[in-house]
């Protein structure tokens, strides 16, 4: 491991654009993988502050059982001075290791994998559903700014964006669902012919516009800026004056270097997603992550919230470091420098 | 040119009258002594003369509890961004304008802050130490101070390039000079509408903190209200409608307020929004 890394950083040294580009990513995979240690530590800090047996708190219930707290106190050496308790925290959190969870009863790796298809499906539609309404409607605010369509989406934007998601959720329930009965309320599935992909897709659209909306808000505003930006600049002129049309001035030149704030917009809240769900997954009971945070609060799982809190940091991390890959590869400029 | 400034300025305008009204409200009923929690017999009633906005499933007068609510959301919207629009654009200044290892050591220290997303630390503190509006602002306070501190940082990085600066040294400026006659005052449009949005947000986290049943339960909270009102959707619309519409109605103003901002300062684009 040693070895490869000292390669790497010396090859990287070197004009080979690909070298440069693997040493570029070490750096920040080692960077990530320093932040997530700090809050992993912070994390068991706040949790060995709470009052109380620091093992009775990771039991996750009083009057546990005493041989269960003497086994978490040796695997996190809780006899021993901070630092190793700390590092032993750590090591375990690096192997996976999240704990027990007495309340869902089992591994809180376990409960936090159980619900992330639920929650990937979730975030996948709405992410989808927003890039593509936001990058249609930025773009074509964009191509006509200062007129009427311009001002009707940019105030469209602000309005979605201003919107109360779990109020929004509220209302779209109180009206498909509870009055015009034409979808679900609330679930993944029936409860009456549970399985099948159509029945867990009716379920899916009422939370999944919710959840799209506000990003949509979002990537309307970023991509407007960005591209209108982009339609300033000298290469756009270039190609008006060689006789480009107008439309593909727009998607061939200006739109692919609009796309890259864009992305930072996505693969941010990718790292949100879990958060941003929680409101809307409480609203309509979507078995994810979001509603396991929910629960967790409720029942004050110590142990699954400290694992939903580094999960949620460790995605919030991977989403940057996907962020910069796809920033470089969109920036030809960066692939040759 | 003009067009830019009469949009911005109409959003800034119709953004503060709409909070001036919020505030109105919040002095009238500090005034009036009604009680929020005041129940009676009658219960899940529409809007009718004497309760205008209806009653809830306490027979508590909805008008009286969302001009209640308007205070709490005023308070978080407004401290939290105002202590991070302080502190960020103090560090941001420093770590832009003097660089270095201070600047190394700022930076890294704002990018651990913002790892985790603000609304799930609110989230977890709120339900170990209890929601106390206090509590929630100063989370908020420490989350937000970092994202203000890197978009001062960048904004000072580009402007202490500028040929201003050079000229202030040569005439024998102090660095403190520089900082907080020249720099901060150039800095101040970004960060008047990074705050603007940041208060919106604020209102929002604290309503959805409220709605997940861990906000301050000695405070009318619009998120609680619309949470109450989940069991009665098909019964009594106005006990999620009202509220509802004050909270998006303040948060909608001070994204009025930002936006206006950007437009008339010319600044679009900078912030994250």
């Amino acid at each position: 491991m040693d070895e490869g890394i000292r390669e790497s950083t010396l090859t990287g040294l070197g004009s080979s654009p690909r070298a440069a580009f693997a040493a570029f990513l070490l750096r920040r995979l080692v960077s990530g993988v320093l932040l997530l240690a700090v809050v992993t530590a912070a994390t068991f800090l706040l949790i060995s502050l709470a009052p109380g047996d620091t093992a009775e708190v990771l039991a996750g219930q009083s009057g546990a059982d005493p041989e269960y707290l003497a086994l978490i106190r040796e695997r996190l050496q809780l006899d021993r001075p901070l630092p190793y308790q700390v590092g032993s925290y750590l090591r375990a959190a690096a192997q996976g290791d999240l704990g027990f969870s007495a309340i869902q009863g089992r591994p809180v790796r376990d409960a936090i994998l159980a619900r992330l298809p639920a929650s990937a499906l979730l975030a996948a539609t709405a992410l989808a559903l927003a890039a593509l309404i936001g990058v249609v409607l930025g773009t074509i605010a964009a191509t006509r700014r200062g007129g009427a369509i311009d001002a009707a989406i940019s105030l469209g934007s602000l309005l979605a964006y201003s919107m109360p998601v779990f109020w929004l959720g509220q209302l779209l329930v109180a009206l498909f669902a509870v009055r015009l009965h034409w979808l679900p309320a609330g679930g993944m599935r029936s409860a009456d012919e549970p399985g099948g992909a159509l029945d867990v897709a009716r379920h899916l659209i009422l939370p999944g516009i919710t959840f799209a909306l506000l990003l949509a808000a979002l990537i309307v505003r970023v991509t407007r800026t960005a591209t209108a930006d982009a339609l300033g600049e000298e290469y756009v002129s270039t190609a008006r004056a060689k006789g480009a049309s107008e439309t593909r001035v727009v998607t061939r030149h200006a739109l692919p270097n609009a796309l890259r704030p864009v992305v930072t917009v996505l693969t941010g809240y990718l790292g949100t997603v879990l958060t941003g769900a929680v409101l809307v997954e409480t609203v309509f009971v979507w078995p994810g992550l979001g509603r396991l945070l929910y629960d967790s609060v409720l029942s004050r799982d110590t142990p699954m919230l400290a694992g939903l809190l580094l999960f949620s940091a460790a995605l919030v991390v991977t989403a940057n470091l996907v962020a910069d890959v796809v920033y470089r590869i969109l920036d030809p400029r960066t692939r040759f420098r | 040119m003009m067009v830019r400034l009469l949009l911005g300025s109409r959003r800034l305008a119709v953004g503060a009258l709409v909070l001036l009204v919020v505030l109105a409200a919040t002095v009238f009923t500090a005034l009036a002594a009604s009680d929020p929690f005041a129940t009676s017999e009658t219960i899940l009633r529409g809007p009718s003369l004497a309760h205008p906005l209806g009653t809830d499933e306490l027979g508590r007068d909805v008008l009286t509890r969302v001009l209640h609510g308007a205070a709490t959301a005023l308070k978080i919207a407004i401290a939290p961004a105002l202590v991070a629009a302080l502190v960020g654009t103090a560090v941001g200044l420093v770590a832009g304008y003097f660089g270095g290892l201070v600047d190394e050591v700022l930076l890294k220290l704002m990018e651990l802050t913002l790892v985790v997303p603000r609304f799930l630390i609110a989230l977890v503190a709120a339900a170990f130490f209890g929601g106390h509006l206090w509590l929630v602002g100063v989370v908020l306070a420490a989350t937000f101070w970092p994202s203000t501190g890197r978009l001062v940082r960048a904004e000072t990085i580009s402007l202490r390039e500028r040929e201003f600066v050079e000229a202030s040294v040569s005439l024998g400026a102090s660095d403190t000079w520089i900082v907080s006659r020249h720099l901060l005052l150039l800095v101040a449009p970004v960060v008047a509408v990074n705050s603007s949005f940041q208060a919106g947000q604020a209102a929002l986290i604290e309503a959805g903190l409220a709605f997940l049943g861990v906000g301050d339960r000695n405070l009318v909270s619009w998120g609680a209200m619309v949470a109450d009102a989940q069991s009665y959707l098909g019964v009594a619309w106005w006990t999620s409608v009202f509220p509802g519409i004050a909270l998006a109605s303040v948060i909608l103003a001070l994204n009025l307020l930002g936006d206006g901002l950007a437009d008339v300062a010319d600044v679009r684009g900078r912030t994250r929004l």
